[in-house]
């Protein structure tokens, strides 16, 4: 199975783990990602901020590619997910009701599809049993629903479904889809730390060994942020923040594993120790 | 006439009302009071709907079942409307006037005439579900009655179908019905259950190939259930205890009975026969009884003593069994004079392959071998013994064998896939050291020089193409030949009847495969009065089709020998309950099921099995068995356990109902289906279903309500704690993308239950979060301003985004905008209340189809505000919920008014389908010396359980006058009545007492029973033994008997002076007369008159129309003045109506069916008008402010004034370009507490009218609340998608305005901005306040009550919205309270509806319980004038206090008020209460 694949900036930068690991699993499991050839940015940042012209063109140009590439189009980053999404809408409505038919995958929904879920549940895998973390979906994984196309935006289950596959005990928590301040990480730090902080503090309240995402900047900025906390003389935390990609990569004990992990900032090899998963 | 010119045929006098809530009984009962014949059909248990589960209600906090249950009471009473609960329609035919209905009739498993609502069978259920009525937060059992108070009252039961187990099952074992009853521990009842359908328990707990496992619908979750373990651990637990004997069965037949072959088969027919009364003889062959069981299958597998325990309680019924007697030609046995032969032998011959060697010495075949072993004469076997096959009695064979210690080989010539044994059966022979040897053949067996077996010559063999069984066809491999030594060969390869005893002469005919040949449906074989049946007709087949072949064989010789049709009556089919994937994933995701594997069964260990023939499976312990029990996912909800069945002592209950169809026909239909709770799970914002301390506003009541499940404590559900902080979260499921529209009442009964909750708990902090506060009907503003500065309740303006749980206390976070700072606020609280939307219900939708009318797309039934009671399709009526959201009052005038509608057109036919009663001469007993009957209820066992009946009618029957006493299982059954009428005629009883249950729900059966007998009704009296004696004393026996006993002597006393009472008749004056002739007025007179009687409109103006002649437009853009015309022309023209211009009220008086009112009409004079009933319409006007520079500036006007302007100066309008509207002027202010209820929507009117003149008006709307209610919160969203702007001001900080230069400077602080805003408009709105007419005068001169604003009183706020508390006169329109156009014109057909229920009959019934005054004793003190509620005694011109029987409503209050003891209440004389009480205390005999 082939699908196209929108790496996204981050994905080439500083998440390399997680394109590294998502590429990896959809091998394992037998989906080859194409990645999209000349892709440009898709506008998340400056443009879709300043030029609703040029936050369509940027992305619309990605989904023509992605459309002579005659395959679905899979999209890891979160924030990319949302500006592809929105201008495929746009673009379908721009058509006069004729409905084009790429579709826009977010990675876990990729994931979750028929051919990828059979493979996981029925492959040969290590449990992660004893490991209890949280799943932190973001606004832009889900929301708006309109333009994400999500069943259920309020409370959404699909990741929880994946790490449930394979042995994650992925506990209830009220803050699923809150905000993590991820479009304001440089501009204003203090609302990130205060928003980072809370739901590193109810993750704990909740239980969680660790907190599981499927968004780049969702992941740096807990991931990052814990250290200014602590030293802000906040709660140090030390909460490992993982890409759920990279945990499916662990139960499948692919080889570059350790390697994923020794770029996160909190080091996540601890809680897997402690539950006596060694890493290849 | 038609358009064809044709004369109509005469319409149907009948009216089918779907949904029986408040506003379905309502319509019902008008209508059925105003001479139509009802049918009223409830999808439903039970009537009484929503407001049946409601705690409260707003804003008189009367306790909801306490206001409703005498509805219900009354609706089941009243004997022209045919109550058909489980019932929806399913198909309408024909056309207004004349409908054909046909209705389906749901299985209820109880039959409702039989149930006499003891509860019995619900006591002895076994299956726990979540309760219907406490929205799940209790639980109930399947057999249910929804409350304790439906209607009627009866049982049902709730059964999903048959659960796939039972269904799988060849006998039909209710499967689930056992485990239902293991789960409670009954193992006697679990025993019985199981042996109703076949006699052998333990058998198949053992060896049964258990095909309800795999039809188990929990193999879609895990694995299935081990019931085969569960069945045996049940007679592992019965049969620890000794024995009882069975009591043998007399023969009643003379027909005798012959089974050949004492096997599961014969025996399972023979037990059958036995019952049903033939005397029966089985001839067995063998020593031993039981067949193949006995001595096919080993001791290991199957212990002789289980076999032996249930055989004996098959032969100790008296069946004559001739063991060691073969048949050995069956002629003999028709010899002996039996009408009926069964031959029934079992295939106990084993086959040997026709291979070279097959005969020599040591080589058995499988039954032969088994047998003897069984028998205790095993054969010697060598040391390597070799099995041939693989099915399992090859198991039997091969570890029978190695029981015998030896080296067992099994050769099959397919693979272990195909081995045809039971996999666990395969498991343990390996286990035990069996070795398999798969894909090899037998082609010879080696002899030595003796005959003796040396060895076998095997093939090897591959798996071909599947052959017709499906297996793969093994072949052989050519060359493969290989030889294994050994002593010993048994043949497993498959065994046959033998046959050989009967003679071809018998004239019973062969299949090819020597089975006998029979009839598949009668088992009858080829010669009358011969029968075969199990593996003689089957072939091989297992022990539960050998059973369920004797069932079925049994039951056909029985057929026989009766002469009856020898094939079988069709069951009907019922459905079988099948899951899906999907249900199993919806099951999982709502908690109800947990993955959980199956609980294996523990063995003997290996070690000990090879030594012994010890029984290897050592069956469940009691926690296993629960354990696995637990995992049964009970498909069907009812189990069919049968525990109901055997415990009702009426018969009433069937499990074989199906659905039935029945076709009816009416005149109208009235569409009251009601609504259901927005699912909140959909706005998984707020956690309901995930979260347990978030619950729906309904799942609250019933935590207010006393009989919910916390009985009234407020605790939250998750620890059952009290809540101190609760938060009420307004608009969940209204006013949001997916539900356009307001759901009208939440506003209120959440501020109702934020009270209640504090009444209860003083401790609770509630807070209601809202968007708007919308308290726009009568009363309600007053309600809210003392819910807030009275009773604690905290309101906060803001829409709640999100609630948040902790994990830890499970309390729950709410974030919100606190106007007060401007930020962002987050508070914790300890229970949510969701104060979830009205949705139109499921099963209206579907409804709405089949009838064809139109609904809205939010699913509610299409109507026009001219005629807001009609659905599009002519002669289909709606009210309630269905026609859009509402309150009780509101539905209860629309139930009324939709009566009026749907009635309308058939008055030509009223009365044509009511039936009136005779009933037989009252005797005369006055004088008599009176002989009292009491008759004792046992009602199963609630009182019998608890109080000594026989002794208590013993005690009865030695009381002064009583001269007969009896006792009876349920008094109230039909039998009974029949029981008590023929002892008042032999026994001469002139009085009668019931010792039963409560006078509220049985009284009005006993008196009319008596009735039938020839006595007075009120002959009667009641001792209330159950409710309050022994359901309160359950525990204490001795003491509840010793009351009761009390209760009775009471009863008893009282009766000895109760006396005939005897009701009047006065005739009816059948016109009406109408007071007021504006919309209300008109559209009542005009209603009247549509229903055959003539009118008197009166009006004080000289013209008719009233207020409506001020509006121009409804807010859906309707033409108000034309209809106004059209509607005057209607009431002029109307030759039953004759109107009273300029007229005006000056006298009262009479009562209902004759009241005669004083008019001074102009240039006539005075004139008395006589009528039967009145309707109040005397309307309201629109308030002229004295504020807000009002008269003083020509740019200010009222909203009436600016839609005249609107219609009659359009260009003027449009060129304004800037309107501000100031709302709630001279309402809900401390002169009028009261909201006018019309603005908000005038004021949206008018501003879309702006709007549409000139779209560049600026519109501002000031409003403190936008109360556009129900379905007119979509003008409000129109309005403001058009650009109207709408502004809050706070009630403290109202608008100012100013004249500046000629114009108008209008500011404010806007709450929400935090800052103050000002306009200068050309055009300044006022939208003033409706005030009532100035009715003082004619409120006196009618003794009618109005509020404090001025507004008429109705009877009641919730239930009789358009009554008078005087019975004949009613109300409607804004005499009542300010309201839109079409809740006047629905008023209006709801007085009309009230009104007919009087006009319609020729005279009325006066008297009965009522107050009568001893003019001697009177001293005209004038108490019983000032305590009476109904206004009803005046001091007449003798000077003594008069009351009016035809308005006496019975209550007693002047009598026990009454300083000189002048007043006495018939019935409840002081003679019979002193009675009564001296009895009390009189000593206990």
């Amino acid at each position: 199975m082939e699908i196209s694949y929108y790496p996204g900036c981050a994905l080439h930068g500083s998440a390399r783990e997680y394109d590294e690991s998502t590429r990896a699993v959809a091998k394992l499991l037998g989906a080859e990602l194409r990645e999209l050839p000349d892709w440009n940015c898709c506008g998340a940042s400056s443009a879709h901020a300043s030029s609703e012209a040029l936050a369509f063109d940027l992305a619309n140009r990605n989904l023509s590619i992605a459309r002579q590439q005659g395959m679905d189009l899979v999209v890891p980053c979160a924030a990319c997910f949302s500006r592809l999404r929105a201008a495929l809408s746009e673009a379908d409505s721009l058509k006069e009701g004729q409905k084009g038919n790429l579709r826009v995958l977010s990675l876990p929904d990729f994931f979750l599809s028929a051919g990828l879920l059979d493979a996981l549940a029925s492959c040969e895998k290590r449990s992660l049993q004893g490991l209890k973390a949280v799943c932190y979906y973001g606004c832009l994984l889900v929301r708006p629903p309109k333009v994400t196309g999500a069943a259920h935006h309020e409370f959404p289950q699909g990741m929880d479904r994946l790490m449930e596959l394979i042995g994650v005990e992925t506990l209830p928590w009220s803050h699923k889809t809150d905000c993590c301040g991820g479009s304001l990480a440089l501009t204003r730090t203090d609302i990130v730390l205060a928003l980072t902080g809370r739901l590193l503090e109810e993750a704990r309240r909740a239980g969680a060994e660790a907190v599981i995402v499927a968004c780049p900047l969702c992941q740096s900025n807990l991931d990052s942020r814990q250290h200014d906390i602590a030293s802000g003389g906040g709660t140090r935390y030390d909460m490992p923040i993982f890409y759920f990609t990279e945990l499916i990569g662990i139960s499948l004990n692919h080889k570059d594993a350790s390697r994923w992990l020794k770029r996160h900032l909190v080091d996540p090899t601890k809680v897997l120790a402690s539950k006596g998963l060694s890493l290849r | 006439m038609n358009e064809n010119g044709r004369r109509s045929a005469q319409p149907i006098g009948a009216v089918m009302v779907v949904g029986g809530g408040v506003g379905g009984m309502q319509a019902a009962l008008d209508l059925a009071n105003s001479g139509f014949k009802v049918y009223l059909c409830e999808s439903g248990t039970a009537i009484g709907g929503r407001m049946a589960q409601l705690d409260k209600t707003f804003p008189t906090n009367d306790c909801s079942m306490c206001i409703i249950s005498p509805r219900l009471v009354e609706t089941a009473r009243q004997k022209n409307i045919l109550l058909m609960t489980d019932t929806d329609v399913h198909r309408v035919e024909g056309e207004a006037g004349n409908f054909s209905v046909t209705v389906r009739h749901k299985p209820r498993y109880i039959d409702v005439e039989k149930c006499t609502g003891c509860s019995e069978c619900a006591q002895v259920c076994p299956v726990v579900i979540p309760g219907h009525f406490d929205e799940s937060m209790s639980r109930q059992r399947a057999a249910y009655k929804l409350y304790p108070q439906a209607v009627p009252n009866a049982f049902a039961i709730e059964k999903r179908g048959i659960a796939a187990c039972r269904n799988a099952c060849p006998t039909g074992q209710r499967v689930q019905g056992y485990i239902a009853l293991i789960r409670e521990g009954r193992w006697d009842d679990a025993l019985r259950v199981i042996k109703e359908d076949n006699p052998f328990p333990g058998i198949c707990g053992r060896i049964c190939n258990h095909r309800c496992e795999d039809a188990c619908n929990r193999r879609l979750l895990d694995q299935p259930l081990d019931i085969r373990a569960l069945k045996r651990f049940v007679t592992d637990k019965v049969y620890e205890k000794p024995r009882l004997p069975v009591t043998p069965i007399e023969p009643f037949q003379d027909k005798r009975v012959a089974i050949i072959g004492a096997g599961p088969c014969g025996l399972t027919a023979a037990r059958d026969l036995k019952r049903a009364g033939y005397p029966v003889t089985v001839f067995e062959s063998l020593p031993v009884a039981g067949g193949m069981l006995r001595v096919g299958v080993p001791e290991y597998r199957l212990p002789a003593e289980i076999i032996e325990r249930e055989i004996a309680d098959i032969i100790d019924l008296g069946v004559d069994l001739r063991l060691n007697s073969p048949v050995t030609n069956l002629n003999e046995v028709f010899g002996q004079g039996f009408d009926a032969v069964l031959i029934a032998v079992g295939a106990h011959e084993g086959i040997r392959l026709p291979i070279p060697g097959a005969d020599l010495k040591g080589v058995f075949v499988n039954t032969i071998f088994l047998r003897d072993v069984r028998l205790g004469r095993a054969p010697k076997l060598g040391s390597r013994v070799i099995v041939i096959g693989s099915g399992d009695v090859a198991m039997d064979c091969a570890r029978t064998a190695v029981r015998m210690g030896k080296e067992v080989h099994i050769h099959y010539r397919r693979t272990r896939n195909e081995a045809p044994a039971d996999p666990l059966e395969i498991e343990h022979a390996e286990e035990e050291g069996v070795t398999f040897h798969y894909l090899s053949n037998p082609v010879e067996i080696i002899g030595d020089e003796k005959g003796h077996v040396q060895g076998v010559r095997f093939i090897r063999m591959e798996l071909g193409e599947p052959d017709e069984t499906g297996r793969s066809r093994p072949q052989a491999l050519a060359g493969s030949e290989y030889t294994v030594a050994c002593e010993s060969v048994i043949f497993s390869v498959g065994q046959r009847a033998g046959l050989g005893f009967i003679p071809e002469s018998v004239g019973v005919g062969m299949t090819r495969q020597r089975t006998v040949a029979v009839n598949p449906n009668t088992l009858a074989a080829t010669r009358p009065g011969v029968f075969a049946a199990g593996d003689v007709t089957s072939g091989t087949a297992f022990v539960i089709e050998a059973v369920a072949a004797g069932h079925k064989v049994a039951s056909s010789i029985d057929r026989y020998l009766r002469g009856e049709e020898m094939e079988p009556a069709l069951k009907p089919e019922l459905p079988v309950v099948r899951f899906t994937k999907d249900d199993i994933a919806d099951r999982l995701a709502r908690g109800e099921a947990h993955t959980k594997a199956r609980v294996r069964v523990r063995t003997l260990s290996q070690h000990d099995r090879v030594r012994t023939f010890e029984e290897v499976s050592l069956g469940f312990t009691d926690e296993e068995a629960e354990e696995e029990a637990a995992r049964c996912l009970a498909c069907g909800v009812c189990s069919e356990c049968l525990s109901c069945v055997y415990k009702c002592g009426l018969h009433a209950i069937d499990h074989d109902m199906v659905e039935t169809f029945e076709d009816v026909q009416v005149g109208s239909i009235i569409l009251a289906p009601g609504y259901d709770v927005y699912d909140a799970t959909q706005s998984e914002e707020y956690g309901f279903g995930r979260f347990p301390n978030v619950v729906n506003s309904l799942q609250f009541e019933r935590i207010l309500s006393a009989s919910g499940p916390t009985m009234g404590h407020v605790e939250r559900p998750f620890d059952r704690t009290p809540p101190r902080k609760i938060a009420f979260l307004q608009c969940v499921g209204s006013r949001d993308q997916h539900h356009p529209y307001c759901s009208g009442v939440c506003c209120m009964y959440a501020t109702k239950q934020a009270i209640i909750a504090r009444e209860h708990d003083r401790a609770i902090e509630p807070t209601i979060f809202f968007i708007d506060m919308r308290a726009y009907g009568k009363g309600f503003d007053a309600y809210f301003e003392r819910a807030r500065s009275e009773h604690g309740v905290r309101y906060v303006r803001s829409m709640v985004s999100r609630v948040a749980e902790s994990p830890d206390t499970k309390g729950l976070r709410i974030s919100y905008l606190d106007e007060a700072s401007g930020s962002i606020k987050e508070e914790d609280f300890d229970l949510v209340v969701l104060s979830v939307g009205m949705v139109p219900s499921q099963g209206s939708q579907g409804l709405a189809k089949k009838l064809g009318i139109d609904l809205s797309p939010d699913g509610f039934a299409k109507t026009d505000t001219f005629s807001p009671l009609a659905t599009s399709k002519p002669g289909i009526y709606t009210c309630g919920v269905f026609q859009g959201p509402k309150d009780i009052p509101e539905t209860v005038a629309q139930a009324s008014g939709a009566a009026a509608a749907a009635s309308e057109a058939l008055s030509p036919s009223r009365g044509t389908m009511v039936a009136g009663k005779g009933y037989p001469t009252e005797k005369a007993v006055e004088g008599e010396e009176p002989r009292i009957g009491v008759f004792v209820c046992r009602c199963g066992s609630n009182i019998g359980g608890v109080v000594d009946v026989p002794g208590l009618k013993e005690y009865a029957g030695s009381l002064g006058n009583v001269v007969y006493a009896d006792e009876n299982l349920y008094t109230c059954s039909q039998d009974t009545q029949e029981k008590i009428k023929k002892a008042v005629e032999e026994h001469c009883l002139n009085r009668v007492v019931v010792a039963s249950c409560s006078p509220r729900t049985h009284e009005p059966l006993f008196q009319e029973t008596i009735r039938e007998a020839g006595l007075n009704p009120y002959l009667f009296e009641m001792a209330n033994i159950r409710d309050q004696c022994s359901w309160v004393h359950m525990g204490q026996k001795e003491e509840a008997t010793a009351k009761a006993h009390d209760l009775v002597r009471m009863a008893v006393a009282s009766a000895r002076f109760s006396e005939p009472l005897h009701r009047l008749t006065k005739p009816v004056n059948k016109r009406g007369l109408v007071i007021g002739g504006g919309l209300s007025g008109m559209s009542a007179a005009l209603g009247l008159a549509g229903q055959g009687f003539d009118v008197f409109l009166v009006e004080k103006e000289a013209e008719l129309g009233g207020m409506l002649r001020r509006i121009y437009t409804t807010i859906d853009g309707k033409d108000v003045q034309a209809f106004l015309k059209g509607r005057i022309e209607q009431v002029m023209s109307h030759p039953r109506v004759s109107v009273l211009l300029g007229t005006s009220v000056i006298g009262f008086s009479g009562y209902l069916g004759n009241f005669k009112t004083l008019l001074s009409i102009p240039g006539k004079g005075e004139e008395e008008l006589e009528h039967g009933a009145v309707i109040v319409a005397t309307g309201g006007s629109e308030l002229k402010p004295k504020e807000y520079l009002y008269g003083d500036a020509p740019q200010v006007v009222t909203q009436l004034e600016l839609e005249g302007m609107l219609a009659n100066d359009p260009s003027g309008c449009a060129a304004l370009s800037e309107v501000v509207m100031i709302q709630c002027v001279g309402s809900r202010n401390e002169e009028r507490p009261y909201c006018s209820r019309v603005c908000c929507a005038e004021a949206v009117k008018n501003a879309l009218a702006l709007k549409e003149r000139n779209r560049d008006t600026r519109v501002v709307v000031l409003y403190r609340d936008m109360r556009t209610y129900g379905l007119l919160e979509e003008h409000y969203a129109r309005a403001r998608r058009a650009g109207v702007l709408f502004l809050r001001y706070d009630e403290k900080q109202k608008p100012e305005a100013i004249q500046e230069d000629g114009r108008i400077l209008v500011s404010f602080e806007s709450p929400v901005l935090r800052k103050r805003l000002s306009f200068r408009p050309d055009l300044l709105v006022l939208s003033a306040a409706t005030l009532p007419a100035d009715t003082g005068a004619l409120a006196a001169l009618m003794k009618v009550p109005r509020t404090q604003d001025g507004f008429f009183l109705e009877a009641h706020m919730k239930l009789r919205p358009v009554d008078f508390a005087t019975d004949g006169i009613y109300l409607c329109g804004v005499a009542h309270s300010p309201k839109m156009i079409d809740e006047c014109i629905t008023q209006a057909q709801a007085a009309v509806s009230r009104a007919c229920t009087v006009l319609s009959k020729e005279q009325i019934l006066v008297g009965g319980v009522v107050s009568v005054v001893d003019k001697e004793k009177c001293a005209a003190c004038l108490s019983c004038v000032r305590v009476c509620p109904y206004n009803v005694p005046v001091i007449d011109a003798e000077g003594a206090a008069e009351i009016e029987i035809a308005r006496c409503q019975g209550c007693g209050i002047c009598a026990s008020e009454c300083p000189a003891q002048a007043i006495s209440l018939q019935h409840f004389t002081s003679e019979q209460i002193n009675a009564k009480s001296r009895a009390l205390l009189e000593k206990r005999a």
